[in-house]
């Protein structure tokens, strides 16, 4: 018979899946702004609801269904866009991330990769942005470029790593 | 403009925060037009969130920092263009994310933490929230311009006693988060600190002393962190790195204990118990329990006595001196403040002020051990100028590691070289000025000017730690 999860146990689990939660909820919230406030919601049931996990199953199918309700009940209560932002398309974005979170760690693998072989301008303005913290404005500042070049350089190197990883991905799964 | 074309402008207003509501409508809007944009929204938004938890910018929950430490000791391990620091200030501020960072795998285990928290804080939260809402009120009172005066009573544990005497009768002048302190005794004197951790002395009514930090001998500096007062960077220590529990005080006020999650300051804060006055939210008082290992504890309280509207000028050494007065500071000899500060208060300041830093120097550190230092110093700011994080990890004190984890202090050190990097600081444009031994030479101050296009820039400090003879990275002061 299944065991219900010890505290230990699940305070480990949605420890590890911290980053696959966030990374649902904000596709959901597309704006950075809640994700934080929406995750510790998660977080605060997936503790209460810990005696309903049955050990040994699947814990990101049920944390992504709690994460998944959570965010849209945010989006519902408090966003502006709810009339725009339907449920199919909610649902549509919600399947896309929790497919492509399955594969977290190869993609978190692949990302590695992809930064080191960035060229150093590129990897510089990535460090600025995101290990630095710096907003676009500061970034030009520092740099000495208008902000929308910035702005859209850096968009420009995202979309070179996302190519990156697919094509790590893909070659990744040939060779296996 | 191709809805793609428009897809990638808005998305990329998103990453960067920077998107409106109309715009986001609109982004909605061609993300339900075109399923193809879906995939790619997703994409970048996961791309988003991996590159945060790699490159350790993290958001973390208001929970989180309850439960973790998180600014640190860890600054900028060498002096940058102010106008850089300028800067990081400023995008701090502006992406919006006031909590502090930690690195992806810190984060993670911070994380742990929050959950853990819910576990253990889920019935004190609104305790806490009270606790919380009164210390802000009180910081709010604090900072009117109201000078609140406190007698200040110190108990020392017997291995603390008989280092040095204090005086009987001590009061704190405070308003926000400037003091200034009346000892009296056999002799009356004020004494405050300026913004560069220099102290200040009156001598008399028309002359007085500035004592820099490197001067500063162990007694003075002994007394300053006992009487020091900066209730508002206080306060907010409190708020940000204790649990705070409040109960009911007498006569009309609210207790507060303070007590830290782990250690915040160089001076072993054990526990801070603060009595608000319900109705004005000032501090009627303040006790702060220090303990050093053993019966070595102190025990300050700080005890409301007046309250008055602020003199301005008495926060400066100069409000405490009669005209045609002198005041001794850089352009004094440090061997001429001490033998005036010993003419004055007799052989009790002794100690007060160093005999002469630099002697101080020789004695504590071999010509070898300040070679070496300061070839490790170069060794870390090589590895910065590389981009070599793992090389200034190795060079970090193993304590900070442990305490900080070897990811966070990592994603510092990257942050610091692009920013090093960046402002072109070269290995020419630094000298070390001075090397200062701290804790009878277990640790040094290292005193680094930095000049670029030949103006020298504020002087920077590194705290390095010696450990089975090799030099470790500890700390670079504010």
């Amino acid at each position: 018979m299944m065991q219900n999860s010890n505290p230990p146990e699940i305070v480990g689990l949605i420890a590890r899946h911290q980053t696959r939660l966030r990374g649902l909820v904000r596709c959901l919230l597309v704006r950075s702004s809640d994700v934080e406030d929406v995750l510790q919601e998660v977080n605060s049931v997936l503790w209460e609801k810990a005696s309903e996990f049955q050990a040994g199953t699947d814990f990101w199918a049920w944390a992504s269904q709690i994460a998944r309700f959570k965010a849209l009940n945010h989006i519902r209560k408090y966003s502006r866009d709810r009339l725009v932002f339907d449920d199919k398309l909610l649902g549509d974005l919600a399947d896309l991330a929790h497919e492509r979170l399955s594969q977290l760690d190869h993609r978190r693998e692949a990302l590695e990769g992809c930064l080191n072989e960035l060229p150093p301008p590129q990897r510089q303005l990535i460090d600025l942005r995101y290990a630095g913290g710096h907003a676009i404005e500061a970034i030009a500042e520092i740099i000495g470029r208008p902000q929308a070049s910035i702005r859209q350089t850096l968009y420009r190197v995202r979309q070179a790593l996302l190519a990156c990883i697919e094509s790590k991905l893909a070659s990744e799964g040939g060779a296996s | 403009m191709s809805s793609h074309t428009r897809f990638a402008e808005l998305m990329s207003k998103v990453l960067d925060d920077v998107i409106s509501d109309e715009e986001i409508i609109e982004l909605h809007t061609l993300v339900d037009a075109d399923p193809s944009l879906r995939s790619q929204l997703v994409d970048h938004l996961l791309l988003d969130t991996l590159l945060e938890e790699n490159l350790g910018q993290e958001p973390l929950t208001a929970l989180v920092d309850l439960v973790g430490d998180s600014t640190g000791t860890l600054t900028s391990p060498s002096p940058v263009l102010a106008k850089e620091r300028t800067h990081v200030e400023a995008s701090t501020k502006m992406t919006g994310r006031p909590w502090s960072w930690m690195s992806g795998w810190l984060a993670l285990a911070a994380s742990l933490l929050v959950v853990v928290s819910i576990f253990t804080l889920q019935g004190n939260r609104e305790a806490f929230a009270s606790a919380s809402q009164i210390v802000q009120s009180a910081m709010r009172t604090h900072a009117a311009p109201i000078e609140r005066i406190y007698v200040v009573e110190v108990k020392r544990g017997e291995s603390n006693k008989s280092k040095f005497e204090l005086p009987r009768d001590v009061r704190v002048a405070t308003q926000g988060d400037r003091f200034w302190v009346q000892m009296r005794g056999y002799r009356d004197w004020a004494w405050g600190r300026n913004d560069q951790g220099a102290i200040w002395m009156t001598l008399g009514p028309r002359r007085a002393v500035v004592v820099n930090q490197d001067e500063i001998g162990v007694p003075l500096r002994y007394i300053g962190d006992l009487y020091t007062l900066n209730l508002e960077t206080l306060l907010q220590g409190f708020l940000k790195y204790c649990r705070l529990e409040m109960s009911e005080g007498p006569v009309d006020t609210t207790i507060i204990v303070a007590t830290p999650r782990r250690q915040w300051t160089n001076r072993p804060l054990q526990r801070a118990t603060i009595e608000v006055d319900r109705e004005t939210k000032a501090i009627r008082k303040l006790v702060i329990e220090r303990e050093f290992g053993g019966d070595s504890y102190c025990t300050v309280t700080f005890s409301l006595v007046d309250s008055r509207l602020a003199d301005e000028s008495e926060y400066a050494v100069e409000g405490h001196l009669q005209e045609k007065s002198q005041l001794f500071a850089d352009d004094t000899p440090t061997s001429a403040k001490r033998k005036m500060v010993l003419d004055w208060f007799g052989p009790v300041a002794d100690r007060w002020i160093l005999a002469t830093p630099e002697a101080d120097i020789q004695q504590q550190l071999s010509e070898e051990s300040v070679t070496a230092l300061k070839a490790r110093v170069d060794l870390l700011f090589i590895s910065l100028l590389k981009g070599d994080v793992g090389s200034c990890v190795k060079l970090t004190d193993p304590q900070i590691l442990k305490e900080k984890g070897a990811s966070q202090v990592a994603a510092y050190f990257r942050s610091v070289s692009v920013l090093i990097r960046t402002s072109k600081i070269t290995r020419s444009d630094r000298r070390i000025v001075a090397v200062v031994s701290m804790d009878q030479g277990s640790r040094a101050r290292v005193d680094i000017q930095v000049t670029l296009d030949g103006v020298d820039q504020p002087l920077g400090f590194e705290i390095w730690r010696l450990i089975d003879g090799q030099w470790y990275y500890q700390e670079t002061p504010k």
